[in-house]
C-alpha cells in the first residue's frame, strides 16, 4: 500500500478539494469561452437527420459504446439485444420510448422495420455472421474491432458492404482520438520526427491482481440468468465459455486481436503502410487454466522501406500499461490513449519554433506533452508544455477516455448522412486484421511469415 | 459463529478518484473473486467520474452546465437517477441541499481570497441561479436542461455517496457478502462482517476522526449493513466579524455556514448519507433532529469541534433502530477497526 496516499484524512481531502475549486475558476473561464462554439454545434445538431439504431451486445464495451452512441446529436436507440437479460435491461434504459429487448439478433432484424444502422460489440466470432446478416436487412453496420475471425470472413464482410453500398465501419478508435489525430499530422505535416524506423509498443496487464486482466472473469448471480438454450444457439460451449469467450479460439484469436490489432492499426495508419513479414513467439506460460490462446506474446513486423514494429503484451506485469513508442531520428513521441510524450535526439535536424518552451526532463530531453485543443498559432504546436517555462498554449482540460469512441460514432452517423467513407474502413481494418492473423500463423510455427500483397485485396 | 468457518482472505485496493483515494475492502474465501470484483467496483467509480465530474469537460454535468440553457442536453439514464436523488434530498431538507449552489460557494471563495465578504449585490444575483427549480429532467428522453446559464450543477457533495453505492452493487453482484467501500474519510458503506471480528461484534467499526486532529477519533460505533457520510468544513475558513464561516454555503440564504461543528450521517446508502451530512451542516441541529426522524434508518451526530482536540466532542441527535446504543464501542477498545487498521499502516 502506498505510504503517502494512506495518509489521506478529511482535512487534506478538504485542502485537495480547494485546490479544486482553485482548478474550477479556470476551467469554468475555458468553459464559457468553450459555450459559443459548443452552442453552434450544439443547435447545429438540432438540424441534423435522425438515425434510427439498433445495439447489440451489451457488454463492457457495448456499454461504453451505447452510452456514447446515445449522446450524438441525431442518434435514435430503438432497440437493443443481448442474450443476457440483466445488459439487455441495462440497454433499454438508453432507449427511446417504445423500443424493444431482444435476445436474438436476427428476431430484432426481421422485426424492426424502422431501423437503419446497427452497432456490433459482440464477441470476435459473431461479428461476420451478424454483420452479413444486418446487410441482408439493408442496415449499416459499425462493428467493432477486430474485424472477424479469419480472414475469408474478413473480405466477405467489405465485399458485402461494397456490393450493398453500406457504410462498414470497425471500432479502431484511436482513428477519432483528438490525441491521434494531432499525432498523426505531428508526424505526417510537421514531420517533427524525422525518419521513423522503429516502432515499439506494449499492451501489458497483471492477471494476477486482476482475474478480469487474463481474461478469468468469475461468474456471478446475473450471469446465471442467460438460458442454456441461447448459450448453445449462440454456439457457445457453455456459460463459462459465453463469460470468458476470449480465452477459446472458437470464438477468440486472443491477444493479437483484441489488443495488438489498436495498436498495428496505429503504426499502418501513421505510416501509410502495412506490413509484409511478421514473426512472433507466444506461449501459454502462465495461466494454465483450460485456456487455447496465448498469454504473453512478442511479436515484430517488417515494413517496406525498413521500417520495424516491435510489440508485446504479457499478463504478469503491467508496469507503464499500454502505448506506442514512435522512434525517428529527430524526436522520439510516445503516445497512449491518455495524451502523448514527445523527446528529442541531440542535434535534430529539422528545429520546432515551439520546442524552445519546454523545459527538459528525462535523461536531458526536452519533454512536450500533446494537447489537441492548444490553439494552433505559428509558435504554438499542439503540444502543451510539461513544466512551468514559457507562456501555455491552450487550456488543460480532462477528457473522459471513452470521448474517442462517441467522436468515432459520431463520424460513423455521418457517414451514414453523406455517403462518405470511414476514417475506420473495411481495408483499413483488413489491414490490421491480416497483421495480426499473419501473427498469430508466426507464432504457431515459431518463425518468420511473409504477408502475400494479396492477403490485403479484396 | 464458528470463527474457523470465516476463514477467509481479506483484499484490499485503492484508487485515486474524484479528487480523493478511493478504498476496496472485500473479504471471502475466493481470492480471485474477490479481486475480480474489487477492481470492477473501483472502475466503476472511476466511470461515474468521468460522467459525473464538472471538473471533466466530457462528463455529463460538464455538458449540461456548458449547454444546457441553451437546448436538452443528452445524458446517461444514471446521472439522471443522481439528479433525481439530488432533488428529493433538496425537497426532503427545505432546500438546504442544493447541487446548484456553486455560484454562491464560489463567489465566497473569491471574495475571500481578497479579505472580504461578497457584495449583496452579488450575493442576489448568484441566488437568482441557485435551485433545483432551475434544473428540468426528462426521464424518458433521458434529457436535462436548465432555466439560465449561470445555474451549474456540481455533484461534489453526492457523487462520492453515489459512486460508494455503485462500487458496493458490483461487489455484491459477484456475491461479495462481507466489504467495504471507502471514498476517503466522508463517505463510507458495509455489508456484513470484518474478518476476525469478535463472534458478539457484527458488522464493521467505524472511528470517525476527530476534526480538529485527524490522527485521533471522536467515537466509535458499529454498522453491518449500512452506510456512513461525513461532512465538515476545518479548511478555506472565513473569519467575520468574530464568526468563523466554512466554505458550505446556505443555498437558500446565501450565507456561509459556521464552521464550528461537523455532521455524521449513517443511512441505508452513501448518496443519502453523503447528501444529508451537508444538508444538516446547513439546517443545524434542530431542525436536522425533526427531519431525520421521518427518515427510515437515517441516524444522526453532531460534532463540535472547539479549538483543540480534547474539546471536540460528538453528540447523536438521532439514533434510527439500525444503529442501537449497543452498537457504540468503546472509543479505545479492541475490535477491528477500519481506521486503525488504516493507521497502523502508515
Amino acid at each position: 500500500m502506498n505510504r503517502s496516499n494512506r495518509k489521506l484524512g478529511r482535512r487534506q481531502f478538504l485542502t485537495e478539494s480547494a485546490a479544486a475549486a482553485a482548478a474550477f475558476t479556470a476551467a469554468f473561464h475555458a468553459m464559457q469561452a468553450q459555450a459559443a462554439e459548443e452552442k453552434a454545434v450544439k443547435l447545429a445538431g438540432k438540424n441534423v437527420e435522425p438515425i434510427n439504431f439498433a445495439m447489440v451486445g451489451i457488454g463492457n464495451q457495448g456499454s461504453m459504446l451505447i452510452d456514447q452512441a446515445t449522446k450524438q446529436p441525431g442518434a435514435v436507440l430503438k432497440a437493443v439485444c443481448d442474450i443476457r437479460p440483466g445488459q439487455a435491461e441495462f440497454g433499454l434504459k438508453y432507449a427511446v420510448k417504445g423500443a424493444k429487448a431482444y435476445d436474438n439478433y436476427e428476431e430484432m432484424l426481421e422485426k424492426e422495420k424502422n431501423l437503419q444502422a446497427v452497432i456490433l460489440a459482440t464477441p470476435l466470432f459473431l461479428h461476420n455472421k451478424m454483420t452479413l446478416a444486418a446487410f441482408n436487412a439493408g442496415l449499416h453496420v459499425y462493428c467493432e474491432k477486430m474485424m472477424a475471425i479469419n480472414l475469408e470472413q474478413c473480405k466477405e464482410m467489405a465485399r458485402a458492404a461494397k456490393a450493398g453500398k453500406k457504410v462498414l465501419q470497425f471500432g479502431h478508435h484511436r482513428h477519432y482520438d483528438p490525441y491521434y489525430r494531432t499525432a498523426d499530422m505531428l508526424i505526417n505535416q510537421e514531420q517533427a520526427l524525422g525518419t521513423v524506423s522503429h516502432v515499439r509498443s506494449q499492451w501489458n496487464r497483471n492477471g494476477r491482481a486482476n482475474p478480469s486482466s487474463r481474461w478469468s472473469r468469475p461468474i456471478t448471480d446475473a450471469d446465471k440468468r442467460v438460458s442454456e438454450d441461447l448459450i448453445k444457439k449462440n454456439g457457445f460451449k457453455d456459460l463459462e465459455h459465453l463469460i470468458n469467450w476470449r480465452l477459446y479460439k472458437a470464438y477468440s484469436r486472443g491477444l493479437t486481436a483484441e489488443l495488438l490489432s489498436h495498436q498495428v492499426d496505429v503504426v499502418n495508419w501513421f505510416f501509410r503502410t502495412r506490413p509484409i513479414g511478421v514473426m512472433g513467439l507466444g506461449g501459454i506460460d502462465t495461466w494454465k487454466d483450460g485456456r487455447e490462446v496465448y498469454d504473453n506474446i512478442q511479436v515484430i513486423f517488417v515494413y517496406p522501406k525498413g521500417l520495424k514494429f516491435q510489440f508485446q503484451a504479457i499478463t504478469t506485469n503491467q508496469f507503464d500499461s499500454f502505448y506506442e513508442q514512435f522512434m525517428g531520428t529527430d524526436r522520439t513521441l510516445v503516445l497512449s490513449t491518455g495524451g502523448g510524450q514527445l523527446y528529442h535526439e541531440p542535434n535534430p535536424e529539422k528545429a520546432v519554433p515551439w520546442e524552445e518552451h519546454a523545459r527538459r526532463t528525462r535523461n536531458g530531453q526536452i519533454s512536450l506533452v500533446l494537447n489537441p485543443l492548444a490553439s494552433p498559432s505559428p509558435d504554438s504546436a499542439p503540444w502543451a508544455l510539461d513544466g512551468c517555462m514559457g507562456p501555455p498554449v491552450g487550456p488543460k482540460q480532462r477528457k473522459s477516455p471513452f470521448y474517442a469512441y462517441g467522436c468515432a460514432i459520431n463520424s460513423f452517423f455521418d457517414c451514414i448522412r453523406t455517403g462518405a467513407e470511414p476514417a475506420c474502413s473495411a481495408q483499413v481494418a483488413l489491414n490490421a486484421a491480416v497483421a495480426c492473423i499473419r501473427a498469430d500463423e508466426a507464432m504457431e510455427k515459431k518463425g518468420y511469415v511473409e504477408i502475400p500483397a494479396s492477403d490485403y485485396e479484396l | 459463529m464458528d470463527l474457523s468457518m470465516r476463514a477467509q482472505t481479506v483484499h484490499r485496493l485503492t484508487r485515486r478518484a474524484m479528487n480523493c483515494e478511493f478504498e476496496a475492502i472485500t473479504a471471502g474465501p475466493d481470492e480471485d473473486r474477490l479481486a475480480a470484483a474489487a477492481h470492477e467496483a473501483l472502475d466503476e467509480v472511476e466511470r461515474l467520474e468521468f460522467r459525473l465530474s464538472c471538473f471533466v469537460d466530457t462528463s455529463d454535468i460538464a455538458r449540461i452546465n456548458a449547454t444546457g440553457a441553451i437546448e436538452p442536453v443528452r445524458v446517461s439514464p444514471e446521472t439522471i437517477e443522481v439528479l433525481q436523488v439530488a432533488r428529493e434530498v433538496c425537497q426532503a431538507t427545505d432546500d438546504a441541499f442544493d447541487v446548484t449552489a456553486g455560484p454562491l460557494t464560489r463567489l465566497w471563495r473569491d471574495w475571500r481570497e481578497i479579505g472580504r465578504r461578497p457584495e449583496r449585490r452579488l450575493l442576489r444575483q448568484a441566488l437568482n441561479h441557485v435551485g433545483m427549480h432551475h434544473v428540468h429532467l426528462d426521464p424518458e428522453q433521458n434529457t436535462v436542461w436548465l432555466d439560465h446559464a449561470g445555474t451549474q450543477i456540481d455533484l461534489g457533495a453526492i457523487g462520492k455517496g453515489c459512486a460508494v453505492d455503485a462500487a458496493m452493487d458490483v461487489l455484491k453482484r459477484y456475491g461479495i457478502t462481507d466489504a467495504a467501500i471507502c471514498g476517503a474519510d466522508s463517505s463510507m458503506r458495509v455489508i456484513g462482517t470484518v474478518p476476525g471480528t469478535l463472534p458478539d461484534r457484527k458488522g464493521w467499526a467505524f472511528r470517525p476522526r476527530n476534526p480538529v486532529d485527524t490522527s485521533l477519533h471522536v467515537s466509535a460505533f458499529h454498522l453491518s449493513d449500512g452506510a456512513v457520510g461525513m461532512s465538515a468544513q476545518h479548511e478555506q475558513n472565513y473569519l467575520y466579524r468574530g464568526q468563523l464561516l466554512g466554505h458550505i454555503v446556505d443555498p437558500r440564504t446565501g450565507w456561509p455556514v459556521p464552521a464550528d461543528f461537523a455532521t455524521l450521517v449513517v443511512a441505508p446508502t452513501a448518496i443519502e448519507a453523503d447528501a444529508l451530512a451537508t444538508a444538516f451542516m446547513v439546517l443545524g441541529p434542530e431542525r436536522s433532529a425533526e427531519l431525520a426522524q421521518l427518515h427510515h434508518g437515517v441516524s444522526v451526530a453532531f460534532i463540535k469541534c472547539g479549538q483543540t482536540p480534547d474539546e471536540a466532542q460528538l453528540t447523536w441527535i438521532v439514533r434510527s433502530e439500525d444503529l442501537p446504543a449497543e452498537a457504540e464501542l468503546e472509543a479505545t477498545g479492541r475490535e477491528t477497526d477500519l481506521n486503525q487498521e488504516r493507521r497502523s499502516e502508515e
